[in-house]
């Protein structure tokens, strides 16, 4: 009998990690309240870069005497296999919940559609923006939910260069196609379906032609419009980087930088804030430069907005008029270079040079949702099968 | 022959009854109460089991025989992995990569295990303490460092140039990129188990065999290959099992097309979302492994017959 009891105690110790985990999650939210103010929970989701940047601007703010909620970060970390934030926020919604703790979350603009796509439309509150007076400041005035968001920061392609290898640059898209067939081997992009940067460039070939409103839809129609764009992609083909004497797309946003790295190609579309963060740690030469083609590679706002299944706006606001401050923007822009959404003339830094030449309110917004599917297929098919 | 077939067991050193409780060799009936500590030992990893491995395989093999749109049951999945140009170009692929892995890994290894069991010199005790480390690096950190050196722009073209030669290996983001990497993963792996077999035959049995006269082609064609064939059909069947489903190397060392499954999988589910489709390349790819977990069912149990014999 004394074996059993103690069998019986094994097995309950070596189940229990799970029942303590599945009970745990909702507790801990009282506790650590500082000094009555009310606690407000940022969701945010992405690259490492990103939660370093949360972790430093939500010390800054609940170190300031004069903020008036406490705010924690619960980071969903990008491509870690786990359960997207979409589907978490949509799976509380749709369950009826009214009482979460996603007070506040923080995504790229043109990924908010998925939001809305799997949760409801009415996911989203409207925000009083007279309560935050740095909304004011604000160039870039968001091209989704625009009554619901805050932009706090943007993100865009760009082509990245060797400004001694290549002095000139080509600047516009005929320019781009001349140069690339002129230099065989010298240009490289990525899978579109390994990475932004090369569906950044393969979505501009595609869309530079047609109507504006293509870009933000997502009808099917538009894939029947992709034609010469494609015909445009496979035309460059030969002449792009060759590796054991086949033409390659590294994979990956960093496959191309590790070919800009390595002097083997001179001309990359690349995200900013990947180049000037190499470009910081020295990986990059100083010699490596960033500009925006005519008509611009795609580039997203990434904007603060509240679902409704949360403790409510007002308690927000404040914490959001901080990300637009000066102050936050500053942060931003020296921790992930991140391109400031209020006029850099306001911000103090000597980091602002870097992006002069990226104008959030010039971004190229394409935001096609499911299309991009179809769009990587067929690359797949087509492009990537060419001899 | 026959005055070396001794028992398996004892030429590894596995004491008879291994695998039986103590005492239980010579069957008492387990009582219920042994019956049931057993059962409630074994309860955590079963369920464990049960719940991460047993009922997701069940979900993908449903998933994989249901059609996108209403759920009702369909072959298409199948029918489109099986008749597709890219898809069939993938899976050819994938299979020769990993044929050409499993035969060079293995003939590297055996030849290495040799040197290493039969010559007792510095070199190859050096060797036997180092030819581990492989397994001791983590392989994102291995691909990498290995991609600094066979770009087109490493390691070896930066020495190249220091001739005045442009040497470019051409190995990177194709077929022979990948072979090269995994046999850097695999020789440490196989060369360790055939080692372990080699070290199992006794030196009295190959030194008596050569003193009535054996040649050494004989002692190895007729001991030592025999005696180490089964450990060498295990070493293939985990290299091949590990490479058919293998993601890390193809996906950074690897071209756009073809692409080994692994890589053609993920694009599948999440960047085409066909997790139907994704799901029915789950199931060939398990097929595949399950072929090399047939033959290494049936090695063994060969084994056995031959140690009836005696």
């Amino acid at each position: 009998m004394k074996k059993l009891c103690v069998c019986a105690v094994l097995c309950f110790l070596m189940l229990s990690p799970f029942t303590l985990f599945a009970g745990g999650q909702g507790e801990g939210s009282a506790a650590g309240n500082g000094g009555g103010k009310p606690k407000v929970t940022l969701w945010a989701t992405g690259s490492d870069n990103v939660r370093m940047l949360f972790e430093k601007l939500i010390d800054e703010y609940n170190a300031k005497p004069g903020s008036t909620s406490v705010v924690e970060l619960q980071f969903v970390m990008s491509g870690s296999g786990g359960q997207t934030l979409s589907d978490r926020i949509a799976a509380a919604k749709l369950a009826g919940k009214t009482d979460t703790d996603f007070d506040l979350l923080a995504e790229n603009g043109s990924a908010l559609a998925s939001y809305v796509d799997k949760a409801g439309g009415d996911l989203f509150v409207p925000l009083d923006f007279s309560k935050i007076p740095n909304y004011a400041n604000v160039k870039m005035k968001s091209g989704f939910f625009t009554d619901c968001v805050v932009p706090y920061r943007g993100t865009t392609v760009v082509m990245a260069y060797d400004s001694v290898r290549l002095p000139n640059p080509p600047k516009t898209w005929a320019e781009l196609g001349a140069w690339i067939t002129s230099h065989p081997g010298r240009f490289a992009y990525n899978p579109p379906g390994s990475g932004g940067s090369g569906a950044g460039f393969v979505n501009l070939a595609l869309y530079k032609d047609l109507p504006p409103e293509a870009k933000v839809s997502t009808d099917e129609k538009w894939v029947e419009q992709w034609g010469p764009g494609w015909d445009w992609l496979k035309s460059i083909h030969p002449y792009l980087y060759t590796s054991g004497g086949k033409v390659v797309y590294p994979n990956k946003n960093q496959g191309t930088l590790d070919l800009l790295i390595n002097k083997e190609v001179d001309l990359i579309p690349a995200w900013a804030d990947q180049v000037l963060t190499n470009i910081s740690r020295g990986i990059l030469p100083e010699s490596t430069k960033i500009y925006q083609l005519t008509p611009a590679l795609n580039g997203t706002d990434v904007v603060l907005a509240v679902p409704n299944i949360g403790g409510g706006a007002e308690k927000t606001y404040d914490f959001i008029n901080f990300m637009i401050s000066p102050e936050a923007q500053k942060i931003c822009l020296e921790t992930i270079f991140a391109v400031p959404v209020i006029d850099a003339s306001l911000i103090d830094s000597t980091y602002k040079t870097m992006v002069k030449d990226l104008d959030i309110s010039g971004f190229s917004v394409i935001s096609n949702g499911k299309l991009g599917d179809v769009r990587n297929q067929y690359w797949d098919k087509n492009i990537a099968r060419l001899p | 022959m026959s005055d070396i077939s001794i028992r398996y067991s004892e030429l590894v050193g596995i004491p008879d009854d291994f695998g039986y409780l103590k005492g239980e060799r010579h069957m008492r009936k387990p009582k219920w109460k042994t019956n049931l500590y057993i059962a409630l030992m074994l309860a955590p990893a079963l369920l464990l089991t049960m719940g991460i491995i047993v009922y997701p395989i069940i979900n993908t093999v449903i998933r994989s025989f249901s059609s996108p749109e209403d759920g009702s049951f369909t072959l298409a999945n199948y029918v489109f992995l099986l008749t597709d140009d890219v898809s069939m170009e993938n899976i050819a692929y994938t299979l020769w990569i990993v044929v050409v892995t499993v035969v060079l890994s293995i003939l590297i290894s055996y030849v290495l295990a040799l040197y290493l069991r039969f010559y007792d010199t510095k070199i190859s005790k050096f060797i036997g303490t180092i030819y581990l480390l492989p397994r001791f690096v983590p392989s994102l950190v291995a691909v990498y460092a290995m991609i600094t050196i066979i770009r087109d722009s490493g390691f070896l073209n930066r020495v190249s140039r220091l001739f005045g030669y442009n040497f470019k290996p051409g190995l990177m983001y194709n077929a022979r990129g990948i072979i090269l990497m995994n046999l850097w993963f695999n020789i440490a792996f196989a060369t360790m188990i055939i080692v372990a077999a080699l070290s199992s035959i006794p030196d009295s049995m190959v030194e008596s065999a050569r003193d009535v006269g054996a040649r050494k082609i004989n002692v190895f064609l007729n001991m030592i290959l025999p005696l180490s064939f089964k450990d060498v059909m295990i070493a293939m069947t985990f290299i091949f099992m590990s490479n058919v489903s293998s993601f890390t190397t193809p996906f950074v060392m690897g071209g756009n097309n073809p692409i080994m499954l692994g890589v053609y999988l993920r694009k599948q589910f999440s960047e085409y979302s066909n997790y139907e489709i994704a799901a029915a390349l789950s199931v060939i790819m398990f097929l595949f492994s399950s072929v090399s977990a047939i033959i290494y069912i049936y090695t063994n149990l060969k084994e056995k017959e031959w140690e009836k014999a005696n």
